[in-house]
């Protein structure tokens, strides 16, 4: 049986089979329990628990209805992570797939005060046969608070990934999402960030790489009812073999919202035949005294630019990971975490083949960026 | 004698009246309406019967009417489609298919009756065909009233005529064509063309000749309640080149108005069609069009659009370039006034190597007018080498207007390169301030903008259809300035 997933908040063309993702439905998700690795910092509490926390989420339709329903019911890495007013926190969280629990479902329910400010760490690896991760974010940002979640996603080939985010606003808070999608067999990322409140901030920036069959698909849909509120999406990435990359993002300006600023961009390198690319940027705007932007660029590797590296001694292979790292290292470098973002770059290395498999242009990397492990 | 700031306030609210007034007599041309004479109708609504009546009044072959039938079939089974803005205010049991009007079709002015010629002659065609055209076909309601082509293009095998004439003359041509390109089993409105078609123009230019003066044809829907279903089918074959101007418009009743015509372009290896339009319908229209061309190798298809009229549009000019070199080129406007849902954009699919693609649409809504850019950028595996740019801008010019884009961009080949923008907002309110400081008054200013904005389209015209485009925007702007 079929499943949509992250429906385009509004259709376009049918014959283009873009406005939704349809997948099989996924058979025999049995929650096993399991303990997740967890380390925080400073005023965060961090509490796990069973069952559903979580506040109403009003008309957030998440990936689609059963995948909502499923975390909403809670599952087996249910976490709350809280900060006081005007406190500072970091927290790092570590999800594990592994044969014995193949299946996590769980919240992710941030909560922060009022002038605070919270940092979340995630760790996504391992791999096992009808694997799935189904984590729903809840952030519900306090006044002038600011929250940063940085993700770096390395799990197998055999996983369905799915993340569902929710976002509420506090007035003049700012949330960030910094993520790297390089894993997984089909990666659904659906996000909803209400800007109700003026002053308030969300801001996404994230990466992939698709290999083999691999299928990113990001759906953003931000409505901006507060006054001066600013969103900015970048997805930016490469496709290899006969990967997919989806990129729905909305920005609906709504009436009232005055001054707000909103951009979206989507960047995507093909590295070879039989990859697709599709992007769907919209913009929807019910307010005259706003500003909307969005841009969308694919294209190969300039062959002129493979050539100045090549001519630098780099092999091919080496070239071009120099050239896909150019275009993702600025959201790698934001996770804010040394680990966090060695692991993203060591995974990158390994998917494109290079490194591990050529120890002369591992070397030669490893001077260039000499934190890679 | 230096003029004093009075005088000059004085001189600007003269200067100013003078457009209102010359507004009030551009809105007059198109909204006029002549008394409703026919000399044959359709009853409302649509049965196999109604369509049975069309084809056997224009005594068609049996193919044509045997597909008719088979489109009005399909549309009977296809569902409205849903992605769209709201057609529910469209009754198609109350929309009469087939207008006839009290005359034949003419090659000269003199023979057309005169409310009708009255008609045209108001909206300046033939003074237009005098001064810059080569050829003019003039459809009122369901029918070409007038068809006219200079006799040099005819000597060189260019045939420009009415379609029902094309039917009878070019049977096998139109046969091996008509709705190739759009065939009724596209959408609900194909199929309803499919139908009930009537009227519209052929043009076919042969191999190697330049049409260098533009062909036009003016479509007229006079009749309260009507629709319009012409088709334009033209064939532009290799290494020839033409420009082709259509024309829309209608004046204003309380009840639907229904137009749903169809282009057929097909541009050959190495030729080269421009294809514009001004459409001006009335406010209770709903126009509901299909374009599309297929472009043979290193051919070209150049669309300018202005889209102006109806209560709601859904239209998006489509290209197939389907011969390697093949090239796109789409320039638009689109402005959407009080009560407006104009829903426009472009589709191109590019399924050859080296084909490339340039669309550059505007928007504009004031008034609570909605104005959606939906398009899209199929690039196929086969489209080796191919590039595309996009780039849609909006302008809102108040806060109760509403201004969208959904644009879809799909890439199956890696050897491409693609860049697409957008923007929307509103004038900068440092612009305005900049211009009010040279001694221009805010409505000025914005309506200065506004024209600034809308340039690059008002370049691609031809003169006197650009000063039509800017008259309309002034007509739009009526109220600001």
């Amino acid at each position: 049986m079929k499943q949509q997933f992250n429906e385009l908040p509004r259709p376009t063309f049918k014959w283009m089979k873009v406005n939704h993702q349809e997948l099989d439905a996924q058979k025999d998700v049995k929650l096993q329990s399991t303990m997740m690795r967890e380390r925080h910092e400073g005023a965060a509490v961090v509490q796990f628990y069973n069952g559903n926390q979580l506040p109403d989420l009003g008309d957030f339709p998440g990936a689609n209805k059963e995948v909502l329903a499923q975390a909403v019911k809670g599952g087996n890495v249910n976490c709350k992570i809280t900060v006081p007013d005007g406190k500072k926190g970091a927290v790092w969280l570590e999800y594990q797939v592994t044969e014995a629990a193949p299946n996590l479902v769980g919240q992710l329910y941030i909560e922060t005060g009022k002038n605070s400010d919270l940092r979340v760490y995630t760790l996504f690896e391992g791999d096992a046969p009808h694997g799935s991760i189904n984590i729903l974010h809840y952030v519900a940002a306090g006044e002038k608070s600011n929250v940063t979640v940085s993700k770096v996603q390395v799990q197998g080939s055999r996983i369905r990934h799915i993340d569902q985010r929710l976002v509420k606003d506090g007035a003049g808070s700012h949330v960030k999402f910094v993520s790297a999608e390089i894993g997984g067999h089909e990666t659904l990322i659906y996000v909803k960030a209400d800007l109700d409140h003026d002053d308030s901030e969300f801001k996404s920036q994230s990466m992939y790489l698709g290999a083999g069959e691999q299928l990113v698909d990001y759906s953003y849909w931000v409505p901006t009812k507060g006054c001066r509120t600013n969103t900015d999406i970048l997805t930016t990435g490469a496709l290899m073999d006969r990967s997919r990359k989806y990129f729905r993002g909305t920005i609906d300006f709504l009436r009232g919202g005055k001054k707000a600023v909103g951009s979206e961009s989507d960047t995507c390198l093909l590295l070879n035949k039989g990859v697709h690319s599709i992007s769907i940027p919209l913009l929807l705007c019910k307010e005259d005294d706003v500003e909307g932007n969005h841009a969308s660029s694919s294209g190969q590797v300039d062959p002129d630019m493979l050539f100045y590296l090549m001519s630098r001694g780099f092999s091919e292979a080496g070239a071009r990971l120099i050239i896909v790292e150019s275009n993702i290292r600025p959201v790698i470098d934001q996770l804010g975490d040394d680990k966090l973002e060695n692991r993203a770059l060591q995974a990158v290395r390994e998917k494109m083949q290079v490194c591990y498999q050529e120890g002369d242009c591992h070397d030669q990397c490893a001077k260039r960026f000499p934190n890679i492990d | 004698m230096t003029m004093t700031e009075d005088m000059k306030a004085k001189e600007r609210k003269l200067k100013t009246e003078q457009v209102i007034d010359s507004l009030d007599d551009l809105h007059n041309m198109y909204d006029f309406r002549n008394d409703f004479k026919y000399s044959y109708r359709t009853d409302a609504g649509l049965t196999p019967d109604i369509v049975r009546e069309i084809s056997a009044k224009k005594d068609e072959p049996k193919w044509m009417l045997d597909f008719r039938l088979k489109s009005l079939d399909i549309f009977n089974k296809m569902p409205y489609p849903e992605w769209g803005p709201d057609i529910s205010g469209l009754d198609m049991d109350n929309i009469i298919t087939y207008v006839r009007p009290n005359t034949q079709m003419r090659a000269s002015w003199d023979e057309v009756p005169d409310d009708i010629k009255n008609t045209f002659d108001r909206l300046g065609i033939p003074e237009a065909e005098k001064k810059s055209l080569a050829g003019v076909g003039a459809q009122y309601d369901s029918e070409v009233v007038y068809h006219s082509i200079q006799e040099d293009l005819v000597k060189q095998g260019v045939i420009y005529t009415d379609f029902d004439t094309a039917l009878k003359q070019y049977e096998d041509v139109v046969r091996s064509h008509f709705m190739k390109l759009v065939p009724p089993t596209d959408h609900k409105f194909a199929a309803l063309h499919g139908a009930v078609w009537s009227g519209g123009s052929f043009v076919y230019v042969p191999e190697g000749v330049d049409v260098s003066i533009p062909l036009q044809s003016y479509f007229r829907l006079n009749a309260p309640g009507a629709g319009q279903f012409e088709h334009t089918l033209i064939i532009v074959e290799k290494g020839a080149k033409v420009h082709f101007i259509e024309g829309c418009s209608a004046p204003k009743y309380n009840v639907a108005n229904l137009h749903a015509g169809c282009v057929e372009l097909f541009v050959g290896d190495d030729a080269t069609l421009t294809y514009s339009t001004i459409e001006n319908w009335s406010k209770n229209m709903y126009n509901l069009n299909t374009k599309r061309a297929l472009v043979g190798k290193n051919g070209t298809i150049n669309w300018v659009t202005g889209s102006f009229g109806s209560h709601t549009s859904c239209l998006y000019p489509m290209s197939i370039l389907n011969g390697e070199g093949a090239h796109c080129e789409f320039t638009g406007v689109t402005f959407a006034g009080k009560g407006q849902y104009l829903d426009t954009g472009s589709k191109v699919v590019h399924n050859a190597p080296n084909t490339t693609s340039n669309i550059n649409s505007k928007s504009i809504s004031k008034d609570g007018g909605v104005c959606i850019y939906r398009g899209s950028v199929v690039i196929s595996e086969k489209a080796e080498g191919s590039k595309a740019t996009v780039s849609c801008e909006s302008l809102m010019l108040d806060e109760q207007s509403q201004s969208d884009t959904i644009p879809a961009i799909i890439i199956k080949n890696d050897n491409v390169d693609l860049g697409h923008e957008a923007k929307i907002g509103r004038i900068s309110d440092e612009a305005i301030f900049y211009l009010m400081s040279r001694g221009l008054s805010e409505d000025e200013a914005r309506a200065m903008l506004v024209r600034g904005f809308v340039d690059p389209v008002s370049k691609a015209l031809p003169l006197e259809y650009a000063v039509e485009m800017n008259n309309l925007i002034n007509l739009e702007l009526k109220g600001s300035i």
